[in-house]
């Protein structure tokens, strides 16, 4: 172990260090959430800085099995932000509730951790690990609420089809390891390379490892945890759960899909495709029917899926479409915008026992206009209507989907014809903030500033990244530009 | 004095954070609210002011000033530029936009004061003047669109201010409808564009649109014109003008008269170069000109609400502009619209001193003698009417005299002679509203409450007085030498382009030969329609002749006609009523027929595979993991089966 090995994973330990914090925080102080949500918040702008810091001197550590380059840079930042939005929102909805929130910080933060090894990772182990580190905690977040039935039931299907998926993904990769002899992604790609073209048990493995993180996104037709786990967590749970592992899935198909098995991608480009085209339209067909938006949400996040599947088949099928570039964009303004959506509804069902029924939202935008206009904002940008981030976002995967050339254009028009059915259901909500009177008149709610804070950090990094796109797209820019060193 | 040119950002910046502080914090401000949107208004307007000064006097060098912000699009080949771009054109609206809408508001502070939604309107108020200011400053048509829909916007939510009141509402709407129309020509316009040339940069458009076939030209600059022919009320979609006065009046002096109603004279200006190449659309122009001064004019005879004489006087006005446009006098129409701006806005804000007197009543018949009382009101909108009337020296004289004089020195006698009936017209209706709400005795109404009419606060007065005086040197100082005025040395530069692409012969000035005999030609026509109404109508005391103006009308079936015309606006918005709401609704009926029919029958089919599917997906999803184990294991082995098929091609 160098002192190089040990500043180039610094933020990997200031990140379990935070964690630990909150902990020990937590247990000088009980029930100090303010204290423990503070702690949080300087701990992951300390994380963000190291990130930040290391990526001033990128390279390889522990003989390789760790990197830092742009790319690991820019996803470790959307973690960061994911989870500080998560802290910040919150406690809000668990206080009232009795579920303790320090826990719920540090839980997060060592699930970032996880999706922090992912991005970083050189490894197919250290990858694997990753992986797990992520998704553990994630099982203990959707049955935070361990007295709720519906909570508990959803936190061990997810976790046992988890489990499933994980056992399948680690098997894919055994057979990826016994065929090249290295677990080195660099290596792998290399010995795939010299094999020239896909061998019989390569397939296997590919298709083990391709079902494996088909799961991990939630792409249909691998995706019947996510109704159940989602719908049964605590909705700030939820809103975690739909971006973060999503994210740090994506973090992974790049590192193994289009890293360690770039050479072949011709071979995974039509599956994914096809992945591509059933996650957008299943996902938006179902969140059509529901009346239930934290269910609608969930359903629609499958078919955001779908959409960064659309961008990684442009990156396959022609590495300079900027699909890649596409992706990357479109996993940061995501992020935001389904984020501040949820952080609405759980801000809406503060006092428990209120519902996220559609009926819920009837007349917000007049009872209280800020948290309604926000909305609108949010359902906006997933929409896809500009000034917005989800503008941006659609409109660089569309047009890499154009350039990619092939039949991959046929993906852009079926994203277009996805995306106006999304509008349906997206604006029925706004319809109902503005246009329906609800039927009870719901009692007046409090909003902590925490929670002011998280929806309004939200808002205008949507708003930003729909006016001023440019700095982000520089950014993925250059973190897509990492990857081609060989 | 040169203004640094990175601060020109900030004129329309400044406005903009009025409105978002307005907005947020304005309802818990309360009564003083107004003083945030009225301090950044103000600093707007000196930095607007320096930056005119600079740019006038050459400060920033030929090309003008180009500050670019940022790339608000950057994919690929279709990249929109963010930049603001001042030259002489940019810095002659700048001076009517921004000093216009400083006083407006300064006016507001009072007109407004008893209105318990002040902080909204202020708030309002400021987003228009950003609006505008991005309207006239931006440098690529994309970023124009959007400030013409944030100026459509804001005059939608400022027209329906008062939107309890069921005609200010249904006002709104209309404007908001009409303009939509003559949108969806610039939208094809500015689309036209891009296909053409590839880019949506103003200035480069302007260079290369010489290279195109001569139908794409004309193509393009028709369908820019329906844009500036929504946007600046010209036939046939002027009905939303007169109706648009439902809104406050500052808002009318504002926004209807001023500075919004003329975003559609800078479009064509702005885009002279596009019209030099498509002579048989300048043509159209000036005929649309000329026809919509003619008829607003003639409807602005017979009607008795002083705003609505106002409005119909504003379209009127707007149509010189666009026929001077037409001819080929683009310094004289934007001329027009500077002398104008200033002139108009002051008969607005006049208005609303008299209507802020008479407790709210709009009718001039029930007012009258009413010169002694609101003294301060009376004399500046005297001043007005005589500028606008084009009596010289005051400002409307200069400025309409160069558009009647060019056009008959280019040989467009019709332009000519119709702006000389418009003239008549203009300075009889303009008489006809003073003599009816100043002169005479005054109406039973107004002796009911003859001891409460006193004029308004000084917030209302000073901005009277200070529009007043551009309106009596404006026109000289830029107007003079005639030979070869201030104004034309400005704009030269502007329009060098498409005058060279024109190639008119314009003989040199005579004063002492032809171009003098026009002026007083000009001034003739004025000084006859003034004195009829005058006569008619009276003067300061003297008394006023009902039964001639009665006679006058019934005296033949033509005039009897044309007095029903008049007074029924040429049934044009029956016209519209029939064509639009009776046919269109039938036919809309028709579609909705269809559509119930035949569409949804073919959409409920659809739902009832959908929900059907649904049924089906619903069943996969039973809840039981085992289930949902077998369904992941049954997906990778159609996963391992695809990837062993690619393995074995």
């Amino acid at each position: 172990m160098t002192w190089s090995d040990v500043t180039l994973i610094a933020p990997l330990v200031a990140a379990l260090l935070v964690a630990f914090a909150i902990i020990v925080v937590d247990a000088i102080a009980p029930h100090r959430d303010r204290i423990a949500v503070a702690v949080g918040l300087a701990g992951l702008a300390i994380v963000a800085v190291l990130t930040v810091w290391t990526d001033q001197a990128p390279g390889l550590a522990f003989g390789g099995a760790y990197t830092v380059d742009t790319l690991t840079t820019y996803l470790d930042l959307i973690f960061i932000a994911i989870v500080a939005l998560t802290v910040l929102v919150g406690p809000d909805y668990l206080g009232p509730r009795d579920l303790p929130v320090a826990e719920f910080a540090a839980t997060l933060v060592f699930a970032m951790t996880g999706a922090m090894l992912i991005a970083g990772s050189a490894d197919l182990l250290v990858l694997f690990v990753g992986l797990e580190l992520m998704v553990l905690p994630g099982y203990l977040l959707a049955g935070y609420a361990k007295r709720d039935a519906l909570s508990t039931e959803g936190a061990i299907k997810y976790f046992l089809l988890g489990s499933f998926s994980s056992a399948i993904f680690l098997f894919g990769l055994a057979y990826v390891w016994g065929l090249t002899g290295t677990t080195r992604i660099a290596g792998v790609a290399d010995a795939i390379a010299a094999a020239q073209g896909l061998s019989p048990a390569l397939a296997m493995g590919v298709a083990f490892v391709t079902t494996g993180v088909a799961f991990k996104i939630a792409a249909v037709p691998f995706h019947y945890w996510t109704p159940d786990a989602y719908q049964g967590s605590p909705t700030p749970v939820t809103g975690y759960l739909s971006v973060g592992p999503k994210v740090g899935a994506f973090a992974l198909i790049i590192r193994v899909f289009v890293e360690a098995l770039g050479p072949i991608n011709a071979d995974w480009l039509p599956v994914m495709g096809v992945l591509a085209v059933l996650t957008m339209t299943l996902g938006n067909l179902v969140a059509v029917t529901q009346t239930n938006v934290k269910r609608m949400l969930a359903y629609s996040s499958i078919a955001h899926t779908g959409y960064i599947l659309v961008g990684l088949t442009a990156y396959a099928a022609d590495p300079n479409s900027g699909g890649l570039e596409a992706v990357l964009f479109y996993l940061a303004a995501y992020s935001f915008m389904n984020l501040g959506a949820f952080a609405v509804v759980s801000a809406l069902q503060k006092r428990p026992g209120v519902t996220s029924q559609l009926d819920t939202f009837a007349g917000l935008g007049r009872r209280e206009p800020y948290l309604g206009i926000l909305m609108t904002l949010f359902l906006l940008s997933l929409t896809g209507i500009p000034p917005t981030a989800g503008f941006f976002a659609k409109a660089l995967i569309i047009l890499s989907a154009v350039q990619a050339g092939g039949w991959v254009p046929i993906l852009a028009v079926i994203t277009v014809l996805n995306a106006v059915a999304a509008a349906f259901y997206y604006l029925r909500v706004v319809v109902y903030m503005y246009m329906r009177d609800p039927q009870i008149e719901p009692a007046e709610v409090d909003h902590g500033p925490l929670l002011r804070l998280g929806v309004a950090v939200a808002a205008v990094a949507t708003v930003i990244l729909g006016v001023l796109p440019g700095p982000l797209i520089d950014a993925a820019t250059k973190a897509a530009s990492s990857l081609f060193r060989g | 004095m040169t203004v640094n040119e990175q601060l020109i950002p900030l004129i329309p910046l400044l406005p903009i954070l009025g409105f978002a502080f307005t907005a947020f914090a304005g309802r818990r401000i309360g009564r003083f609210a107004f003083l945030i949107p009225l301090l950044l208004v103000i600093a707007s307007w000196a930095i607007a002011m320096g930056v005119v000064y600079t740019q006038l006097t050459g400060g920033y060098g030929e090309a003008g000033a180009t500050v670019a912000l940022w790339t608000w699009v950057p994919a690929g080949r279709f990249t929109v530029e963010v930049a603001f771009h001042v030259d002489n054109l940019t810095a002659c609206l700048l001076i009517v936009v921004t000093t216009i809408g400083m006083l407006v508001h300064l006016y507001s502070v009072g007109y407004m004061a008893h209105d318990p939604g002040r902080w909204r309107f202020f708030a309002y108020l400021n987003l228009f003047m950003f609006s505008m200011l991005l309207l006239v400053l931006a440098s690529d048509f994309l970023v124009v669109f959007a400030a013409w829909e944030l100026v459509g916007l804001s005059s939608y939510i400022l027209i329906g201010f008062w939107y309890p009141r069921r005609s200010a509402a249904l006002a709104a709407k209309k404007a908001f409808i009409v303009n939509r129309v003559g949108d969806v020509g610039f939208a094809l316009g500015i689309m036209a564009i891009w296909v053409a040339l590839g880019t949506l940069d103003i200035a480069t458009v302007n260079e290369r649109i010489g290279t195109l076939q001569p139908l794409t030209i004309s193509l393009i600059a028709f369908l820019v014109f329906c844009g500036a022919v929504g946007k600046s009320a010209q036939f046939p979609l002027h009905v939303w003008l007169p109706d648009a006065m439902e809104g406050p009046t500052p808002v009318s002096a504002l926004i209807h008269a001023a500075t919004m109603v003329n975003a559609g004279v800078y479009l064509v200006a702005r885009t002279a170069t596009i019209y030099a190449h498509a002579p048989e659309m300048m043509v159209l122009v000036a005929a649309i000109g000329t026809f919509t001064a003619i008829l607003a004019a003639s409807i602005a005879f017979t009607q008795t609400d002083i705003k609505r004489v106002l409005a119909y006087s504003t379209l009127s006005q707007l149509g010189y502009m666009f026929a001077a446009f037409g001819v080929g006098a683009f310094t004289a129409s934007i001329f027009h619209l500077m002398t104008h701006g200033f002139f108009k806005g002051l008969l607005f804000l006049g208005s609303g001193s008299v209507i802020h007197a008479v407790h709210d009543e709009q009718d001039m018949n029930k007012m009258g003698g009413l010169w002694r009382k609101i003294p301060v009101t009376h004399w500046t909108m005297l001043i007005g009417t005589l500028a606008l009337s084009g009596i010289p020296p005051l400002a409307g004289f200069f400025s309409k005299d160069q558009i009647l004089g060019e056009s008959f020195i280019l040989g467009f006698y019709w332009v000519w002679g119709i702006g000389l009936l418009v003239a008549i017209m203009t300075a009889f209706y303009m008489f006809r509203l003073m003599g009816k709400t100043f002169y005479g005795s005054p109406s039973a109404y107004a002796k009911s409450i003859w001891e409460s009419i006193h004029e308004g606060p000084w917030t209302m007065l000073l901005p009277l007085v200070l529009l007043a005086i551009p309106s009596v040197f404006i026109g000289a100082a830029l107007g003079l030498p005639l030979a070869d005025p201030l104004i034309k040395q400005w704009l030269l530069p502007v329009f060098e382009g498409a005058e060279t692409t024109l190639a008119r012969e314009v003989p040199e000035y005579q004063l002492f030969g032809i171009d003098g005999a026009l002026i007083i030609v000009s001034v003739a026509a004025a000084t006859l329609g003034a004195v009829v109404s005058a006569w008619l109508f009276g003067l300061f005391r003297t008394r006023t002749r009902p039964a001639a103006v009665e006679r006058a009308t019934a005296s033949s079936r033509v005039t009897r006609f044309l007095y029903r015309a008049s007074l029924n606006k040429w049934w044009f918005d029956d016209l519209y009523d029939l064509l639009f709401i009776r046919i269109g609704g039938r036919v809309a009926d028709a579609i909705v027929w269809f559509d119930v029919h035949v569409v949804d029958g073919t959409v409920n089919g659809t739902g009832t595979v959908v929900s059907g599917t649904g049924r089906i997906l619903r069943r996969v999803q039973t809840g039981r993991v085992q289930n949902y184990a077998l369904g992941i294991a049954f997906g990778l082995v159609v996963m391992a089966g695809a990837y062993l098929f690619m393995a074995s091609r």
